[in-house]
């Protein structure tokens, strides 16, 4: 066994994981593998219907109860693509008729029926196992994950028995109950003693099973590879190797390298290996040499087969009683079952009352199960908003802190003391800054003002005019350098706060400012002129 | 190499190896959500039982609700996982990794009534066993993954060494080797940690190391990259 040729990708995985790895490998030789278990398998299926033509569920049964057998020159294929080696279908059949037999009894009588059963298979067919150091092999490498080994005999099972049926209810949809060949064949059939629903069904199964076999074997397979290679680290072996390789070529020192090569505990079959490398003098040398050989590679196994990868250490926790004298609990009060003896109409007030209040209780409970599904996603969201509030719109500060108390007038100040300029931007400032932080609305870096005012307008803000009206005035003061008039200027100042600030005391207020306002503007038309 | 992920490539170039989850673990999250939804449908049922002909009525409308909205709710409220797949440790992502939006959510679960053709699933779970990347025909037209959960990356104890910086430069890969071989030290046995330490060059060690030191070599570079 060289790792260096392995064709699958090295590392630990969990126990699901390495069955879906099997059906990739499984899809990379489906096409042999069908075959393969339709040669070994088919000619005694055609046989047992030829002899017992009555019985074709029978038949099936016992095909499948005989799987183990017809499993094996799968495995066979799947263990030599492991390692890039293609596999002939003359190999396969040359396997089925010779090697195929290795405690056949075993695995279709007690084994049979093993949850584990295509994740042992390696263990007799690759490793050559038997007895008592096969069990102990199996309980060290079960030791892990065995959910999972179990978990696809029974689902490939769920699978074979469901594909089974949809098979068959495909083909029967496509059969039209009136048409006249089917009645001609089913009298062929009744009349011969076989039931047409009975041979199709026993055809689907085989079908079933055919179909499902080489998932089977390759998902047991991988798993096995998966556990030999957490238990002997091959994923670090392989790159180690690689490293080894590297260094030793760089000073042409093979020395390393074939030391490397040769230390290989765990060889898919030891004694074959080793016995086919002897040199062939006359036959008395040969055989003592060979026994010899058996003698030492027997030795050797033994060696192995002590070592820590055949035993198994447990560490398990259990809950043990503290105080074992304590009497158990009372169930307590059993419930009075006379529940039958409601009236119905009690019964239905009060499933209408557990309704009642299950929706008020849901109703209740709302935000919390709103938020219970949206947690993660809101979350990040809020301070995603909170972060994405701009301080700065096409130059402009729009920090809340920086504002003036009252904007209106430090604006109207402004417009007096001839600063224009600062006068409108900073109202335009006030309102930029306003409809982020109480407003909600989502400007973002890089808007101009255009887009800003067509988010305003989308939201259908009240202030939307006005606002429209402000942008364009400080639009062709910016950028056009044109002066608005003082009137309008006084106009548009003047009703600010009506959009923006929240009325306290509208009254009040409203009276005072315009009578301000139309004091200043009188001032201001006098100052201008 | 042959292996069970699919491969992204992000816009940096980046590959990120997507661990795709077979018919295995899919059919037995599945089976966990049916018992969910069976009994969901009891409970309702017997309580609508009891409220005659309107009661009737409404069965069949929170019926059709949790039937179609099940899974859809879970996978795109709750990282594209339903119980049954949360229980094995699986979830639903677009192929390109991000998570499940409430559009590919709905195709995908409603084409599982394509899969069930011609009877339970026989479709989904050929269509599973043939695909590269394990799609059902819902997973195909959704542009849908489901992927394994990755674990937390827990740091495994290594034993404590004087940390020493490597005598050579290792790959990246290397170096997750020797860290591994450090933090794998409780499961491998005695014997196959020494082994492993004597494939490397002697070069990496420092003159006339014997071959249980070697291994005390490795760990303090395990130290060291640790950053110990």
């Amino acid at each position: 066994m060289d790792l260096s040729k392995i064709s699958i990708k090295l590392r630990p995985r969990n126990g699901y994981a390495a069955i879906d790895l099997g059906t990739r490998m499984a899809q990379r030789n489906l096409k042999l593998m069908l075959i393969s278990f339709i040669i070994v398998s088919l000619p005694l299926y055609l046989v047992l219907l030829f002899i017992f033509p009555e019985r074709p569920l029978l038949i099936t049964f016992f095909i499948w109860w005989l799987k183990p057998l017809w499993e094996r020159p799968l495995l066979l294929i799947l263990s030599r693509d492991v390692f890039h080696q293609a596999t002939h279908l003359k190999e396969v059949l040359k396997f089925s008729l010779t090697n195929n037999y290795k405690q056949w009894f075993q695995s279709i009588t007690w084994r049979r029926f093993s949850p584990t059963r295509s994740f042992d298979a390696p263990v007799v067919q690759l490793e050559n196992l038997s007895g008592k150091v096969r069990r102990e092999r199996l309980s060290a490498l079960h030791s892990r994950s065995p959910t999972a080994i179990s978990g696809i005999t029974f689902v490939l099972h769920l699978v074979e028995a469901l594909m089974t049926f949809g098979v068959m209810l495909f083909i029967l949809q496509f059969i039209p109950n009136d048409i006249e060949w089917i009645l001609f064949l089913e009298q062929v059939f009744t009349n011969t003693g076989l039931d047409l629903f009975y041979l199709i069904l026993s055809l689907c199964w085989y079908l079933a099973m055919v179909l499902v076999a080489p998932f089977y074997v390759a998902g047991g397979f991988s798993s096995y590879l998966n556990q030999r290679s957490i238990r002997e680290a091959w994923d670090l072996e392989l790159v180690f190797r690689q490293l080894a390789n590297k260094h030793t070529k760089k000073k042409f020192d093979y020395k390393n390298l074939v030391a490397a090569l040769l230390v290989c505990i765990f060889t898919f079959s030891v004694p074959q290996g080793i016995s086919s490398e002897q040199p062939a003098n006359n036959e008395t040398t040969k055989v003592d040499a060979y026994a010899k050989e058996k003698a030492i590679s027997r030795q050797a196994i033994q060696q192995i087969q002590s070592g820590p990868e055949y035993k198994r250490v447990e560490q398990t926790w259990e809950f043990r009683k503290i105080n074992p004298d304590k009497p158990k609990e009372e169930d307590g009060e059993k419930k009075n079952k006379s529940n039958s003896n409601f009236d119905k109409g009690l019964a239905k007030t009060l499933s209408w009352i557990f309704i009642i209040l299950l929706v008020i209780f849901l109703l209740y409970k709302l935000p919390a199960i709103i938020e219970y599904f949206d947690s993660g996603a809101k979350a990040k969201n809020k301070n995603l908003k909170d972060i994405n509030k701009p301080e700065q719109l096409f130059g402009l500060d729009l920090k809340q802190e920086n504002m003036p108390d009252d904007i209106v007038q430090e604006a109207q100040a402004l417009w007096q003391a001839k600063q224009h300029r600062e006068a409108l931007g900073l109202l335009y400032r006030a309102s930029l800054s306003k409809l982020i932080h109480d407003f909600d609305c989502e400007f973002e870096d890089g808007f101009t003002e255009l887009e800003c005012q067509t988010i305003v307008t989308r939201m259908q803000l009240p202030l939307k005019d006005y606002f429209a009206e402000l942008t364009s005035i400080w639009r062709l003061l910016a950028y056009g350098h044109q002066l608005p008039t003082s009137a309008i200027f006084l106009q548009i100042s003047s009703q600010w706060p009506e959009h923006f600030e929240p009325k306290s005391d509208p009254n009040a207020e409203d009276d005072s400012s315009i009578k301000n306002t139309q004091q200043a503007a009188s001032q201001m038309e006098t100052n201008n002129e | 190499m042959l292996d069970n992920t699919s491969k992204v490539e992000t816009p940096e170039g980046i590959e990120l190896p997507l661990e795709v989850a077979g018919v295995v673990p899919r059919a037995l999250a599945y089976i966990i959500d049916l018992l969910i939804f069976i009994i969901l449908n009891y409970v309702i049922a017997l309580t609508m039982g009891l409220l005659g002909n309107f009661g009737e009525g409404l069965y069949l409308i929170l019926f059709f609700i949790l039937f179609w909205l099940y899974p859809v709710i879970f996978e795109v409220f709750r990282n594209g996982q339903t119980p049954g797949k949360k229980a094995l440790g699986i979830k639903v992502v677009h192929q390109d990794g991000t998570p499940i939006s409430l559009n590919a959510s709905f195709v995908r679960n409603i084409l599982l009534s394509a899969d069930f053709l011609p009877f339970f699933y026989t479709t989904g779970f050929i269509s599973m066993m043939l695909h590269k990347d394990f799609k059902r025909l819902g997973d195909m037209a959704a542009g849908t993954l489901v992927i394994y959960t990755e674990k937390e990356n827990k740091e495994d104890p290594i034993p404590k060494e004087k940390p020493k910086a490597p005598t050579f430069a290792l790959s990246l890969e290397e170096q997750r080797s020797v860290l591994s071989l450090a933090e794998r030290h409780q499961q491998l046995s005695q014997a196959r940690q020494d082994e492993l330490s004597n494939l490397l060059p002697e070069k990496l060690f420092p003159a006339n190391t014997d071959n249980h030191n070697r291994l005390k070599q490795l760990h303090a570079f395990a130290n060291w990259l640790r950053g110990h």
